[in-house]
C-alpha cells in the first residue's frame, strides 16, 4: 500500500514538475500579494493531490490541471480577505524562480500583461491566461463551460479593451 | 500592440520559466499532502457529524412529544421542537450533498462556481432564518427536554422560566439582527452579485 502511495506521489511530483509553469502564471495572476500568492499553490497542490487519484487521462494533463488550478484560484480570489486565518502548513513557495537574475517584473510587456490580467475579473481572467497559453478555443470552452462561440465574442472583446490600454501606454 | 503579438511575448515569458522555474520537491513532500486531504475532508465531516448529532435528537425529542402526547403544555412544544429540529436536519443533509458534489475534476468552472456560491447563498440565508427561530426554538426545546430528561416540570417555575426568556428575546433579537447585518448580509450581496456574474459570463 506504501509503495503504491510513493509511486503515485512521486507520479505527482513528476506532473506537477512539467507543468509548473501554468501553476506559477495562475498563482500570478490571481494574488498580487506573495504571501496569498504561496497559500494558493499550496492549495492548488493540494486540491491536485485530491483529485489525482481520478484522474483517467480521459483529458489532458494540461485541461486537468487548469480547471482545478483555475476553480481554486477563483474561490481563493473571492475569499482572499479570510486567507489571515488560515494555517499555512509551509512558509516558503513550492514553485519558485531559481534564478533570481529573472523575473516578470523585468520584462515590461509581461509586467504591463499581469497589471492588465489583475484588473480583469475572475472569470475573464481565467479566459485570457487560457488563450494567452494557446489553448484552442474548445478546450477554453470546456474548460470554462462555456459556448465556442461565447469564448470568441469574449475574447474579441478582451483583444479591444488591449488594444487601446496598450496604444495608451 | 495585438493580443496575438502578447501570445508571443507570453509564449517567450513561458520559455523564461522553464529555464528559471524550480520544483522544491521536498517541501512538496514536507506539506505532507496525505494529511491536507484529511484538513479538506473536514468541513464535510463536521456536516456528516452534525447531521448524525440532529438526527438523533430528532428522535429522541418525537419519541418524547410522543410520551407527553396526553399533556398539551409538553406536546404543542414537543412537535415545534421536533419539527425546528427536522427543518435543521434537511438543512444539514442539503449541505452535506452539496459538500460531496464537489468535484474539482469533473465540473467545468462556471459548474463549479455556481455550485459552490448556489451552496454558499443557501447556507447564509439558512442561517438567517437559525437566527430568528433560535428562541423559539429555546422556549419550545425546554419544557420538553427538561421533562424527558430530569422527569421535571418547567411550568412550575413559570416566573423564572418566563423572566428568562423575555431577557434572552431582549437581549437576543437586536444581537442577531446587528450580527447578521455586519456579518452575512455583505457576504449575502457579494455570493448574489458573482452568481450574477457567471450567469452574465455564461450568456454573452
Amino acid at each position: 500500500m506504501n509503495k503504491i502511495l510513493k509511486v503515485g506521489k512521486d507520479k505527482f511530483i513528476s506532473v506537477i514538475k512539467d507543468n509548473q509553469n501554468l501553476i506559477f502564471k495562475i498563482c500570478h495572476s490571481y494574488c498580487s500579494n506573495p504571501d496569498n500568492r504561496k497559500d494558493l499553490q499550496q492549495e492548488i497542490l493540494m486540491q491536485l493531490w485530491n483529485s489525482f487519484s481520478k484522474f483517467d487521462g480521459r483529458v489532458k494533463i494540461s485541461t486537468w490541471i487548469y480547471q482545478i488550478a483555475l476553480n481554486t484560484a477563483i474561490s481563493f480570489y473571492r475569499n482572499d480577505r479570510k486567507r489571515k486565518d488560515k494555517n499555512v502548513t509551509i512558509d516558503a513557495s513550492v514553485i519558485s524562480l531559481s534564478n533570481f537574475e529573472y523575473a516578470p517584473e523585468q520584462d515590461e510587456n509581461v509586467t504591463m500583461l499581469y497589471q492588465f490580467i489583475e484588473n480583469l475579473n475572475a472569470m475573464d481572467k481565467a479566459l485570457i491566461l487560457l488563450y494567452l497559453d494557446d489553448n484552442k478555443y474548445k478546450d477554453i470552452a470546456d474548460i470554462l463551460g462555456i459556448s465556442e462561440t461565447n469564448v470568441a465574442t469574449k475574447i474579441s472583446r478582451i483583444k479591444k479593451i488591449l488594444k487601446e490600454k496598450f496604444s495608451n501606454n | 500592440m495585438e493580443l496575438d503579438d502578447l501570445k508571443t511575448v507570453w509564449a517567450q515569458y513561458d520559455k523564461k520559466l522553464t529555464e528559471n522555474l524550480k520544483l522544491n520537491e521536498e517541501l512538496l513532500k514536507k506539506m505532507n499532502l496525505d494529511k491536507s486531504k484529511q484538513e479538506m475532508q473536514k468541513p464535510l465531516n463536521y456536516e456528516i457529524g452534525t447531521v448524525v448529532i440532529t438526527c438523533l435528537l430528532f428522535l429522541y425529542l418525537g419519541v418524547s412529544t410522543f410520551r407527553f402526547a396526553s399533556e398539551m403544555k409538553f406536546f404543542i412544544p414537543g412537535l415545534v421542537s421536533s419539527l425546528l429540529t427536522l427543518m435543521g436536519l434537511i438543512s444539514s443533509i442539503k449541505k452535506v450533498n452539496s459538500l460531496t458534489k464537489i468535484d474539482y475534476f469533473n465540473s467545468s468552472v462556471v459548474e463549479l462556481q455556481k455550485s459552490i456560491n448556489i451552496a454558499k447563498k443557501k447556507a447564509i440565508l439558512f442561517r438567517k432564518i437559525e437566527y430568528y427561530v433560535f428562541p423559539l426554538y429555546v422556549v419550545s426545546f425546554a419544557p420538553i427536554f427538561v421533562k424527558a430528561v430530569y422527569n421535571i416540570d418547567i411550568y412550575i417555575k413559570s416566573e423564572i422560566y418566563i423572566t428568562g426568556l423575555i431577557v434572552a428575546l431582549v437581549i437576543y433579537y437586536p444581537f442577531a439582527i446587528w450580527y447578521y447585518k455586519n456579518g452575512y448580509d455583505k457576504k449575502l450581496k457579494n455570493t448574489s452579485d458573482f452568481l450574477n456574474d457567471l450567469n452574465r459570463f455564461e450568456k454573452e
